[in-house]
């Protein structure tokens, strides 16, 4: 059995808590969110137990606490494709994780994707190149579920196969 | 009881009493990871160095003692004991100084992490604090042992008070009582029943006891264990039994006996009136243990006998029913006498007829004066007689005839 611990960053309003809760069925106390700055959900994926934090949205006024990422094997940073200063924020995001945990591999979840947009996919790609770290770009949809649990997936696949080395 | 990864949040053991199961203990170890962190850092930013030790819940609390990359969090229900503080403070450092290192390089794992060896160590923790909550626990029904013990010691003064205050009452009883007081009987009250110890000479006296302290109310049962002792040879005891049969002897017989004792002869003074109480009183001291001599200096009190003169018809030597009466008043008297006491009877003669019928005549009337006595009275006394051919002094036969025909009655004692 394996354990491991997975974080959600992004700007406020990008749709994590949303993402989360397609993904599992029952979260933990989300109340908690707005009063300490995280909320705490559990998901078997295959042998694997994921913790998975979903803290406080970056905002102009409160930057996110570092704390909450220690001790993390990998990130989703979870952008509104329909906002293009979250997309720009993405990278301030791989940085603070990076900082945090140096080499932790990240998802990009673009989300928002059933709604109409005009991001194209080699932009995608681009995003993709811009860092190391990122194993995977992909438009998700909290709404319909689409490319969730895959997001999720692929980062599980990494996280383990690191564990591996 | 959580043993989690401190950066993190990942659980790495847990141990849980069975009927206490946790629900989700992941995310609560995740929580409280968080939740560590966010006061953490608030204190840490208000430049206090110091960490989060403890949370408090509806009466319960999560102790959390933090070492290294790990840190444990107890969830206890209700108090928590110094003991218990120590105690999980110690089983931290053990894990750490066992698995420090797994623990450090701890990778989510859990086939090489040694979760299970954690466990135990922590199932040592949680079955020493149930000890230490058992030992601090205290039944209610332990409360009733001592108080029962208390209730049994009072009832057991009560009972001790009730007995010393009984035993008091017999032993002034027994003082109280001049017959029983020279002799040492020792009482013992226990439960109410007496036990009754010492020594008396005569089983009379162990039995008044036994009969007095029936008299006391309270007494339950009587264990007599007087002994009787014929060989009194206590000088004390000797003297008060002397002492005992002198009173008695003066109370019932109108004597004024004295005596002195020094322990080996008795020295007995005062008049007798009668010999035979004289004789029995002499016996019964002479019963006494312990007096070695008897000095008699009493003396007998003859009391003033008045003459009997008893007088015949003429040639009859019969005693008639008012000289039997007469005589028997004179026996009585007599017996009261010593042996030393002569009955001398003197007969008289009307001079009537031949001289050797009447002498004839007068021994018969002796004879037969001196058989009623000894019959009727059972005399030992020397009787005398003395027969005269001529009438009484002072009496002329032909004129008095019956009163010459006479026989007086005297005493004579060889010792006066």
């Amino acid at each position: 059995m394996l354990s491991y611990k997975i974080v959600l960053v992004g700007n406020f309003g990008a749709g994590k808590t949303s993402l989360i809760r397609r993904f599992v069925e029952n979260s933990f106390s989300q109340e908690y969110l707005s009063t300490i700055g995280v909320s705490i959900s559990k998901k078997t994926i295959k042998n694997a137990r994921v913790m998975i934090w979903d803290i406080e949205g970056h905002t102009e006024f409160k930057p996110i606490f570092k704390q909450y990422l220690l001790g993390a094997k990998g990130f989703i940073v979870v952008a509104d494709l329909l906002r293009q200063e979250s997309i720009i924020d993405i990278h301030n995001h791989i940085k603070l994780c990076n900082e945090v945990i140096k080499g932790a591999p990240l998802c990009i979840a673009l989300n928002k994707s059933d709604m109409p947009h005009t991001l194209e996919d080699k932009e995608l790609q681009i995003i993709k190149n811009s860092s190391e770290l990122i194993i995977e770009v992909l438009k998700t949809s909290a709404k319909n579920g689409d490319a969730v649990e895959e997001l999720f997936l692929k980062l599980d696949k990494k996280i383990k196969d690191n564990m591996s080395k | 009881m959580l043993f989690i990864h401190k950066e993190s949040g990942l659980l790495l053991a847990k141990v849980q009493k069975e009927q206490e199961a946790l629900q989700d203990a992941d995310m609560l170890a995740s929580m409280m990871t968080a939740i560590r962190s966010f006061v953490n850092d608030w204190v840490e930013a208000n430049n206090t160095n110091s960490e989060l030790g403890e949370i408090e819940y509806g009466g319960n609390k999560i102790i959390i003692e933090a070492s290294g990359y790990s840190y444990l969090a107890v969830i206890v229900e209700g108090a928590a004991y110094a003991k218990t503080y120590t105690k999980i403070r110690n089983t931290l450092e053990n894990i750490i100084l066992e698995y420090g290192k797994e623990i450090k390089e701890f990778t989510g794992d859990f086939q090489i992490f040694p979760n299970k060896a954690l466990e135990e160590e922590l199932n040592l923790l949680i079955n020493n604090n149930n000890k230490i909550q058992k030992k601090k626990k205290i039944h209610p029904l332990i409360f009733i042992f001592p108080l029962l013990f208390l209730v049994w010691l009072s009832y057991l003064f009560y009972q001790d008070y009730k007995d010393e205050t009984l035993a008091k009452q017999i032993q002034i009883l027994l003082q109280e009582t001049p017959s029983l007081t020279s002799f040492r009987i020792d009482v013992d009250v226990d439960d109410a029943v007496a036990t009754l110890k010492g020594s008396v000479p005569f089983e009379y006296y162990k039995n008044k006891t036994q009969k007095l302290l029936k008299s006391i109310q309270g007494v339950k049962d009587i264990h007599n264990d007087i002994i009787i002792i014929a060989t009194l040879t206590d000088p004390m005891q000797v003297s008060s039994n002397i002492a005992y049969l002198i009173r008695g002897v003066n109370l019932n017989n109108n004597t004024n006996l004295t005596y002195s004792f020094d322990y080996n002869t008795l020295t007995l003074k005062g008049n007798f009136k009668d010999y035979k109480i004289k004789k029995r009183v002499l016996q019964e001291i002479s019963r006494i243990q312990g007096v070695q001599t008897l000095q008699d200096e009493t003396k007998m009190l003859i009391p003033p006998f008045k003459d009997v003169n008893i007088y015949f018809d003429t040639a009859s030597s019969a005693l008639d029913s008012s000289t039997q009466a007469e005589l028997l008043k004179a026996s009585q008297a007599i017996q009261g006498l010593d042996n030393n006491t002569t009955i001398k009877l003197s007969a008289y003669s009307d001079m009537i007829g031949n001289i050797n019928l009447n002498r004839k005549l007068a021994k018969k009337r002796v004879q037969n004066i001196e058989n009623f006595l000894r019959k009727q009275g059972a005399l030992s006394n020397t009787v005398i007689s003395q027969i005269f051919e001529t009438p009484p002094p002072g009496i002329d036969a032909q004129k008095e005839p019956n009163k010459a025909r006479k026989i007086t009655l005297t005493l004579q004692n060889k010792s006066n």
